[in-house]
């Protein structure tokens, strides 16, 4: 329902009230035009930082594996790469390929989710993935499968099927043998035809949110499509190493969120999948490029939605690369470099499913952790969102409060942030004040 | 091939929400070649993977739904769905863009993935500060609930060494 003209309309939207933390989106509408965009998002590795402090180095990879359900691996991927250098540790490249096939899981894992029972649902117009799965069980169930497979190798690399625990600073606690890598061959053959199937049906789907123009940041490297490498890349001309992103990027207290949002030089920029895709294409593999060019959609994306086929096309190459990786594997022989504990600081970046995830460490003589500091994609990607609501609304605000929330709510879900499970997360009221 | 499947869940540095983890690690002295204890933390959707081959399921999570701190509560699925679905369970808060604990039971359950028998008990938290010990009220319950667990599903004497 549109406010009277004169007056001011104000939206706000609560989120599910948690156990801890709220989140919320706060429309400000002055006749007819939207004046301001707030959207709160708590964020649990906030209290990690402090929690680490103290803590010996070696106690890093297990607690930031607990930050989250979904990505384990890249917390402990940019927790390992940014403490490596200071202790001068040469990873070897058998234990690097280990660590990308890990983190092959943990993508097929978190995309698939997302894709199948997460964002689908909104194109298919089903009110959740539960209600979806009522009627479509089969396709669901192959979800499921895929993600299954991403499981395996979470279960065989990391030690357990969730919060993989053999990872350490140096490399694993264990290296898995040929014979248990080979064994999971077929089923990934399998996911692989899968995958070419998933992303040509999310690519026939409608995408209708606003065109947006992206500042996309993506890790780019020397010849792999990025997981655990690369520099920091835009598209805007920038280009540097991990360790100074810092001083390009700010963090800036907003009086209305607890979380803090990241910006480039004071705007707002994207990470994740649409922006991985858009700047490392010609990364893709063969056959990754081959099926992304047949769906006949032209890069980059640049609509919010589009971030399933994104996904897709990632899920795709890294079955893909999973299969180059067990195929080419020959155990390392040792599965961790010595490491000796020195005072120091070190950072790094590596790409969480959902975006760039930095990490920074300033560490002890005695090892212990002086200062941790984490950067989530979800951080950076916040400024962002509002900025596409501000692009959304303007469009969408003749439709009525129910409406409304929901299509700001499917534009959110798009981006996959941490708080993207609870289908209706938005708890909607409205304000008007003359 | 181990046919009962005890998951501890929750956030192990997240306070009370530690208990589930805390009470498998509890019950891992009754593993046996047909039961299997894990340590499920934030599983969220990866529960139904564990489901396959198992044909009792017994479920630890926080729960959090206004009972005094400590209280031990018993569901079975899929006859408690719904009451298990409107309460707020530890391990779905913690990662708030994993499943629910109740989303990822109703899915199993729409998809006809159940195990034959599924029970969760649910100890009520008192907080989830990060970083904290459990509380009190809580710490209290977890020989209660691991004497149930192996009584009362297990069919077990309790080991005279495990607490």
């Amino acid at each position: 329902m549109p406010g009277n003209p004169d007056s001011t309309r104000t939206i706000k939207i609560d989120m599910m009230a948690r156990v801890e933390g709220e989140g919320a989106l706060h429309v400000t509408v002055k006749d007819g035009q939207v004046q301001d965009v707030q959207l709160r998002i708590f964020e649990p590795p906030r209290f990690f930082e402090a929690f680490l402090q103290g803590r010996h180095v070696n106690e890093v990879p297990d607690i930031v594996a607990r930050i989250c359900g979904i990505c384990p691996v890249a917390y402990q991927m940019s927790a390992v790469h940014a403490l490596e250098p200071i202790f001068g540790v040469e990873i070897p490249q058998g234990i690097r390929d280990l660590r990308r096939l890990l983190y092959c899981g943990e993508w097929i894992e978190s995309h698939v989710l997302h894709i199948y029972l997460l964002q689908s649902p909104d194109f298919l117009g089903f009110a959740s993935g539960l209600d979806m799965a009522r009627s479509h069980s089969d396709l669901v169930k192959r979800g499921l499968r895929m993600k299954k497979a991403g499981n395996h190798l979470l279960t065989l690399l990391g030690g357990r099927s969730v919060h993989p625990v053999s990872v350490k600073i140096g490399g694993f606690s264990q290296a898995p043998t040929k014979s248990a890598l080979h064994a999971l061959k077929d089923e990934f053959l399998w996911a692989r035809d899968a995958a070419v199937e998933t992303l040509r049906w999310v690519s026939r789907f409608e995408f209708q949110d606003p065109e947006q123009t992206y500042t996309f940041l993506a890790l780019r490297g020397s010849s792999d499509y990025p997981m655990n490498e690369g520099d920091v890349m835009t598209n805007q001309g920038h280009h540097m190493a991990a360790s100074e992103f810092e001083h390009h990027f700010h963090e800036v207290q907003v009086p209305y969120s607890n979380a803090l949002h990241c910006t480039l030089n004071g705007r707002s920029y994207l990470t994740g999948p649409l922006a991985r895709l858009a700047l490392n294409q010609d990364r893709l593999s063969a056959l990754a490029k081959e099926f992304l060019q047949s769906t006949g959609l032209a890069l980059p994306f640049n609509r919010a939605s589009m971030g399933i086929v994104a996904r897709s096309v990632e899920v795709l190459y890294a079955f893909d690369e999973a299969l180059r990786l067990i195929e080419n594997y020959e155990p390392p022989c040792t599965p961790a470099v010595p490491v000796t504990f020195r005072a120091g600081v070190g950072m790094a970046a590596t790409e969480a499913p959902r975006g760039l995830l930095y990490h920074r460490y300033e560490v002890n003589t005695d090892g212990t952790i002086r200062l941790a500091k984490i950067v989530p994609p979800t951080s950076q990607n916040q400024r962002r969102m509002e900025d596409d609501l501000r692009n959304l609304l303007p469009g969408i605000l003749h439709l009525n409060d129910q409406e409304t929330a929901r299509k700001c709510e499917q534009l959110i879900r798009s981006y996959d942030p941490c708080i993207s499970c609870a289908t209706h997360f938005l708890k909607f009221t409205r304000e008007e004040v003359s | 091939m181990a046919n009962i499947k005890i998951i501890g869940l929750g956030n192990s540095f997240a306070g009370d929400d530690a208990i589930g983890d805390i009470v498998a690690r509890q019950l891992l002295p009754y593993q046996s070649p047909s039961v299997s204890v894990i340590e499920g933390g934030l599983a969220g959707l990866n529960l139904l993977h564990e489901m396959e081959e198992t044909e009792t399921l017994i479920l630890i999570d926080a729960v959090h739904s206004q009972s005094e701190a400590g209280n031990i509560v018993r569901f079975i699925a899929p006859q408690d769905l719904d009451k298990i679905g409107q309460l707020t369970w530890g391990s779905s808060t913690a990662s708030t863009h994993a499943f629910g604990l109740g989303e990822a039971l109703t899915l199993a359950n729409t998809l006809e993935l159940l195990p034959q028998q599924v029970i969760l008990y649910g100890i009520e938290l008192g907080h989830i500060h990060p970083g904290e010990p459990l509380s009190p009220q809580v710490s209290r319950a977890i020989p209660l609930v691991v004497l149930r667990i192996v009584k009362e599903e297990l069919g077990q004497p309790t080991c005279t060494n495990s607490n």
